[in-house]
């Protein structure tokens, strides 16, 4: 019974006691709002005439800005539950001072407007409470299912509390129903400190612990500090304004069409009553059949637009129609949403605002925000009819005007609210601050200057990356120093800098640099001295004819630099000669491989700056050589002629072990020009596993939409680890570049089978579960239990990839950060993360994905994903036969694999088919185990 | 012989390797030699280049470092584990008690499956961090 009960108020397991709790709190805090309400305003017509009310209605106003600081401050320093005992054990004293004055017969004027004020900042603080209570009571998710629910118990202590008025007031008279108020109040008092140790008190260390390290922490901040700072409160705040000024022009032009239509007071009086429980007992049919469906189907955000749209349709029909029936369309559509379906949108609404201050923005929004609109709608209505005379049509045309602002209002906040969850998860990230420095800054100038002329070669190469291609005459004096710097970095960047400052001659520093062991530096020397000299030609010429060869290798490695930006020197220059003259010299002279090696290095170095076609049979020649630096090197050169006739050479290197980095960026540098080679070797089931694999990687580096293409058009591979990598390549490309194109249809459609073939694992692993269970005997781990321990834990792993699968396509449909962190969230083991990550989903994704995607993501226990199986895809779990015959179908030869192992354990004759089946596998492992299990088998 | 499933029941046992997920410890089985030795025929001795590690598929293998005993390796027991990470010389000399049969895994072509298999390499890591951690409790805690 109690679980038919559960499902029929969407209550889980675990989730009874502190629901029943807080029903039965909100239904006993309503009752007291209700009960005493009567009380205040047949107390107050008792004494002042009606034309006084809306004087009351200010003094809320200015009332609750007192109230809201004093509020502020207690909130600041008390946990959350003795605020809220602080304020029902006050309210008890006040209720009971009340009725003592009241017993008293001496009731001055001020107490009137007194107890008025009280009433209505009393009813809005507790109802705030209540709901930040609620808020630390259950998560996100939670929430989203149980929140109708408590609004439905408010509903009814509404009605209850409503009709107990009008009981009592006859039985024990008006003042006395005080008491009873008193009696409830106390009741919550108990149920607040139980639901307090039912695990509220839990989630508040937690949050507020959390919170601490927020920008937000211990913040004392002034509250319209804090809404300025976050848009997200900001709208909070404002769609609570317009709606409170809604309502009271909406009350407003209710009674007096109502008035106009009924002129005898005891039957506006029985209208009122009877539309006031037809009210109630609307807003708890829409409370307990709507709130919570339209909450989950549409979400919070959309649930926000059910009210100004029932307002609207309200106010257009009176426009139309005008007469007592549009104005009960009204004042049906405002009270049947406001509390319920809105009610419940807005209180989901700040779940995502921090924890330490969120107590203090619902005060804000609840207390303050909405007495300031009462007061304003109560001002509106005085100077619109009373001064300016207008009638109720205007009224209805205003009220418009009003929603056409709430309704932007409501796009802002959707916007935010998906920010502001966007933002919650994403702190499980550190991140930098960026920092930026302004070198024209004097103070900092300075700081640089003593850095250069320091010893912290750290921060002198910082200081020296950071002044760039910048000159200024004052670092001069300083180049004499970094020049002989030991440091290599240092001294290669002082003559980058020395050659700048042309009216300083550093030759007699930088000459003997020609000699440096560092390749770089001497060419830069060369370059200084040629630059330096009046024919630089003649000196280029005069190193080409050096004996050291490392020396002659730099020159012309100067040449080749030279050749790609000077045309003339480009012409004039005999490359080839010099180069062909240099090698015959090598390869005559040098024996010593270490050295031969060192040169053949720098050569392949020369051979990719020089793109000269007719020198290249020289690099295929070093393509083809066994030392891993040349190798390297050659590689990389080949990459920078982008010449075609290296691709087949690149793209058979692919599968050498130890250059993978090399001959990643030499492919990615042709660009979209080798995409055609590299598709046909990706496509091929014949070509080496390897080689496929690191096609995907190329691809990705070129990150051109021909390499998303061909990405695209391989995502159907056998091979798991291929399928990886594929998935991998399109991630990597969405992550790295933008503007490209993925073809969102076919993302879905991959992604749907991804889908179904998570659920479809997790049915076979439950039986695979069960059958483990069978067979366990305590104390003994025979082959057969080892076998089907093994056989589970590949499938946990192939459920692992599944779902890292199913989350890079949602990266490829969604933005890949957020999803990339709802990812981490959801296998992070912590709660909460995993609670907003699901949250997140449940705002970003469609429909579609929602119904399959959302049960996974908050899964608790794959038993718990069976319901969902069998109603999206049928699947329930299968026999042993059927299990096995599922995984040996699978694309993935490592689960047929530990599949047949297990066959071959079990001793089951059956299965002897299933492994001949298999002998003939084209995966060796998957054969191997196959012959196993036939021959034992049989 | 054992098949690689076999081999991979036996290599999931193993400390370095535990993180590692089947599938890709299927890869390191496919690398894996099963070996045979007769008693007392030394296996190897200490000071040697290390080029391999052993599991002990059955049997019994004696580790002794300067002549004493230091520890029995039985039935899935690792031992000479370090040769994969490192190029020190063996620190112990490992002799069958009786006939054995191995696991063999050679270290080049342990770290061509590495420079492959970003996934083993990750695995392997983690059980580093794991034991640092578990080392670094137990230093907190004494």
């Amino acid at each position: 019974m109690q679980h038919i009960i559960g499902k029929f108020l969407n209550i889980q397991h675990g989730e009874g006691k502190k629901t029943s709790l807080m029903v039965f709190y909100a239904f006993l805090l309503v009752a007291t709002i209700v009960l005493i309400k009567p009380v205040r305003i047949s107390l107050f017509l008792s004494r002042f005439d009606i034309s006084y009310l809306p004087y009351a209605f200010i003094l809320v106003a200015i009332s609750s800005g007192l109230v809201v600081a004093l509020y502020t401050k207690l909130s600041t320093k008390y946990r959350i539950n003795r605020l809220i005992t602080f304020i029902l054990i006050d309210s008890v004293i006040f209720l009971l001072l009340f009725w003592i004055i009241l017993r008293l017969n001496y009731q001055p004027s001020w107490f009137y407007f007194l107890f008025y004020v009280w009433v209505s900042i009393f009813a809005v603080i507790v109802t705030t409470q209540f709901w930040i209570l609620a808020n630390f009571v259950y998560n996100a998710r939670e929430a989203k299912r149980l929140f109708g629910l408590l609004g439905a118990g408010s509903i009814i202590g509404g009605i209850f509390g409503g009709y107990l008025a009008d009981l009592l007031a006859h039985t024990i008279g008006t003042a006395n129903i005080l008491l009873v108020g008193v009696v409830f109040l106390f009741g919550c008092i108990i149920l607040l400190q139980k639901i307090w140790q039912t695990g509220a008190r839990d989630n508040y260390v937690t949050q507020m612990r959390r919170q601490k390290k927020d920008k937000f922490s211990g913040t004392t901040d002034n509250i319209f500090k804090i809404a300025f700072k976050s848009k997200h409160i900001a709208y909070t705040a404002g769609l609570t304004g317009i709606m409170v000024v809604v309502s009271n022009l909406v009350d407003y032009q209710y009674s007096a069409i109502a008035s106009e239509n009924i002129s005898d007071p005891d039957e506006l009086t029985a209208f009122f009553g009877l539309w006031l429980s037809n009210l109630s007992v609307l807003s708890l049919l829409i409370q307990i059949l709507l709130t919570s469906r339209v909450i989950q189907r549409f979400g919070i955000v959309s649930s926000l637009f059910f009210l100004p749209a029932g307002i609207s349709f309200g106010v257009v029909a009176t426009l139309m129609f005008g007469g007592l029936p549009s104005a009960i369309i009204l004042k049906l559509a405002d009270g049947g949403f406001k509390n319920s379906i809105h009610k419940a949108g807005m209180e989901l609404l700040s779940i995502p605002i921090p924890a330490a201050i969120k107590d203090r923005v619902k005060a804000f929004t609840g207390v303050l925000v909405d007495n300031v609109a009462t007061g304003i709608g109560g001002f509106l209505v005085i100077a619109l009819t009373q001064w300016a005379g207008w009638g109720t049509e205007a009224i209805g045309v205003l009220i418009l005007v009003f929603i056409i602002l709430w309704l932007f209002m409501n796009f802002g906040i959707g916007k935010e609210y998906i920010r502001t969850f966007r933002a919650a998860i994403e702190k499980r990230t550190i991140q930098l601050d960026e920092q930026t420095l302004n070198i024209q800054d004097p103070a900092l100038f300075k700081g640089m200057l003593d850095i250069l002329d320091g010893n912290n070669e750290r921060q002198i190469l910082y200081v020296l990356e950071l002044i760039g291609d910048v000159k200024n005459d004052q670092f001069i004096p300083y180049i004499d120093k970094l020049l002989s710097n030991s440091t290599e970095q240092i001294t290669l960047r002082a003559v980058r800098m020395a050659l700048r400052y042309e009216q300083i001659d550093f030759s007699h520093l930088i000459k003997p640099l020609v000699n440096h062991i560092n390749q770089e530096i001497r060419i830069e020397a060369m370059r200084y001295v040629c630059l330096r000299s009046d024919d630089p030609t003649n000196a280029l010429i005069s190193f080409l004819n050096e004996k050291e060869n490392r020396v002659r290798l730099s020159a012309l490695m100067g040449a080749a630099l030279e050749r790609q930006s000077d045309p003339v020197f480009r012409k004039d220059f005999d490359f080839r000669l010099h180069f062909q003259s240099i090698i015959d010299d090598i390869q005559e002279t040098i024996d010593d491989p270490d050295e031969l090696e060192l040169l053949k290095v720098e050569i392949a170095r020369i051979l990719g700056i020089s793109d000269d076609p007719e020198l290249f049979p020289y690099l295929h020649l070093l393509l083809g050589q066994r030392s891993l630096p040349v190798l390297r090197q050659a590689i990389l050169s080949a990459g920078k002629t982008r010449s075609e006739e290296f691709i087949p050479s690149l793209i058979a290197h692919l599968n050498t072990r130890f250059v993978t980095k090399d001959i990643r960026q030499a492919i990615a540098s042709y660009g979209n020009t080798i995409i055609e080679p590299l598709a046909v070797c990706l496509s091929d089931p014949k070509e080496d596993r390897r080689v496929r694999i690191s096609i995907t990687n190329v691809l990705a580096d070129i990150g051109t939409q021909e390499a998303v293409d061909v990405i695209m058009d391989n995502l159907i591979q056998s091979d798991q680890h291929l399928y990886h990598a594929v998935i991998k390549g399109l991630s990597k490309l969405r992550s790295w570049y933008t503007g490209l194109r993925f073809d969102p249809k076919l993302i879905d459609q991959s992604l749907q089978k991804e889908i179904e073939e998570y659920y479809l694992t997790v049915t076979i692993l439950i039986t695979q579960k069960k059958l483990l269970e069978k067979i366990h005997k305590p104390g003994r781990k025979n082959k057969q239990w080892v076998a089907s321990q093994l056989l589970i834990k590949a499938i946990e792993e192939h459920l692992d990839r599944n779902l890292d699968r199913i989350f890079r396509y949602l990266g490829l449909l969604y933005n890949q950060g957020d999803i990339y962190n709802a990812y981490l969230g959801i296998i992070s083991g912590n709660k909460d993360l995993r609670d907003n990550a699901v949250e997140f989903l449940d705002n970003v994704l469609n429909r579609k994905l929602k119904k399959s995607v959302l049960p996974i993501a908050e899964a608790t226990s794959r038993e718990s994903l069976l319901p969902t199986m069998k109603e999206l895809y049928g699947h329930t779990p299968t026999d042993e036969t059927g299990s096995f015959n599922l995984l040996l179908q699978m694309d993935s030869d490592w689960l047929k694999a530990c599949t047949l192992y297990l066959i071959s354990q079990s001793g089951e004759k059956e299965f002897l088919v299933l492994a001949k089946n298999h002998l003939e596998d084209n995966n060796k492992i998957v054969a191997e185990t196959a012959e196993l299990a036939f021959n034992t088998l049989s | 012989m054992l098949t690689v499933v076999e081999k991979v029941i036996f290599l999931q046992g193993i400390d370095h390797f535990k993180s590692i997920p089947t599938t890709d410890l299927s890869y390191l089985a496919s690398i894996a030699d099963e070996v045979k030795y007769e008693e007392e025929n030394i296996i190897y001795r200490e000071g040697e280049y290390s080029d391999s590690m052993y599991v002990v598929i059955d049997g019994k293998v004696s580790l002794c470092h300067n002549g004493s005993e230091v520890m029995i390796a039985g039935r899935m027991d690792s031992f000479g584990t370090w040769a994969l990470f490192e190029d020190e010389p063996r620190v112990v000399t490992a002799t069958p008690l009786e006939d054995c049969i191995l696991l063999r895994i050679d270290k080049e072509d342990f770290v061509d499956l590495l420079a492959d298999n970003v996934q083993i390499t990750q695995g392997i890591l983690r059980s580093f961090v794991h034991r640092i951690r578990g080392l670094m409790k137990r230093v907190n805690h004494s």
